[in-house]
């Protein structure tokens, strides 16, 4: 899937997702399958896979045994496991946190406020799913995203 | 046997070190704190940059002394390095991390990586390294320090045979680190030096030939 997307709910990513994930009121989980090529900000924010781009959380970003991320960190709250790797920085001071979301992702950031934009249109089947949806495998076929999220193709 | 090594293989120990305490607890770096930290990310490493509140940049050097060029010599040291040390203008480190790296480092490509360190980082910036000076031996590969606070790491050991140490003198590492001056040294019980070192702003190493790039002296580098 690729595009810029936004939610008003967490939201679990299993599957690749290059583009621009904006969460800002919510959680953002990157799952043990996921992937995903480019920079994204949520309240909370759980990698287990790969991650190649800029992350952002307004208040912990969880970094899990096995995931990879080439990027940099930008959160108050960063808890590491051993396991994980990380080629970047992470910038933990939280006025340069505030700034750098200020500078990414616009005023409403920092203070993680929830905003959607125009409706989603997808270039490939999308491998994003809501966490109920994983939790259930019955319904575990990757759906499209609209139903969690609201994105704005790139 | 003396220093890490003589302790027994798959040990781990807590080892305090004082000036890295210090520079927590003194902050003698100007500005902001920003750290360029010469090994991997780790759990513990990431909780204490946490606490104060930093911007820090991981490299692991491991994976410049890994790769399939890097056999051991007679010397015991690395043959060559691949060093690329990131240069973010917007955010020079002014205290580096080093730990133990510098001695499993070929003798002639101190100055490179000195030159690399200077390329990246700001005015006034501090370099904390710990060096065998009269441990004679040191573990095979570079220990994996884990920082609990106060200065105090816990230290997880290789469990390689150990190897002889170079044992530089404070007066040879400041030759092989051209630009840098020993602020303050410290003789540690395990006969480690625990060294706080201070980039003077002035670089004066002629350009040394690493495979993959070329280091040269760089200009000094204003605030």
């Amino acid at each position: 899937m690729k595009g810029d997307l936004s939610a008003d709910e967490d939201l679990l990513i299993e599957g690749n997702f290059t583009g621009a994930v904006i969460l800002k009121a919510h959680r953002l989980t990157i799952g043990a399958a996921g992937h995903i090529s480019g920079r994204a900000l949520a309240k909370t924010v759980t990698v287990k896979g790969a991650v190649e781009g800029d992350l952002f959380a307004t208040e912990l970003l969880e970094v899990r045994k096995g995931a990879k991320i080439k990027g940099n960190l930008f959160a108050a709250r960063i808890s590491f496991e051993d396991g994980a790797t990380l080629r970047g920085s992470v910038e933990m001071d939280p006025e340069a946190v505030q700034k750098a979301m200020r500078e990414q992702f616009g005023n409403s950031a920092a203070l993680g406020e929830d905003r959607t934009s125009s409706p989603i249109k997808e270039s490939q089947p999308a491998a994003v799913s809501s966490p109920p949806s994983a939790m259930n495998p019955s319904l575990n076929a990757p759906k499209p995203a609209a139903a969690a999220a609201v994105a704005k193709a790139s | 046997m003396r220093g890490l090594a003589a302790i027994a293989p798959e040990q781990a120990c807590e080892t305090a070190l004082p000036l890295l305490g210090e520079l927590w607890s003194n902050k003698p770096y100007k500005g902001r704190l920003i750290v360029l930290d010469l090994a991997a990310a780790s759990r513990r490493r990431v909780e204490m940059f946490c606490a104060l509140r930093c911007r820090a940049t991981m490299l692991d050097f491991n994976e410049w002394i890994d790769g399939p060029d890097t056999a051991i010599t007679p010397g015991n040291q690395y043959g060559t390095l691949d060093i690329s040390i990131p240069c973010d203008p917007q955010h020079r480190p002014n205290v580096v991390l080093c730990w133990d790296f510098l001695n499993y480092i070929q003798r002639e490509q101190l100055p490179a990586l000195a030159a690399q360190i200077c390329r990246a980082g700001g005015e006034g910036m501090l370099f904390h390294a710990v060096i065998a000076y009269t441990a004679d031996t040191m573990p095979a590969r570079p220990c994996h320090f884990m920082p609990c606070g106060n200065g105090l790491v816990t230290v997880d050991l290789p469990t390689q045979e150990p190897v002889r140490s170079p044992r530089y003198s404070p007066a040879a590492l400041m030759k092989l680190l051209p630009g840098f001056e020993v602020h303050k040294a410290r003789l540690l019980k395990n006969g480690y030096q625990e060294y706080l070192l201070r980039w003077t702003g002035t670089t004066t190493a002629k350009p040394v030939m690493v495979r993959g790039f070329e280091a040269r002296p760089q200009p000094p580098v204003t605030a």
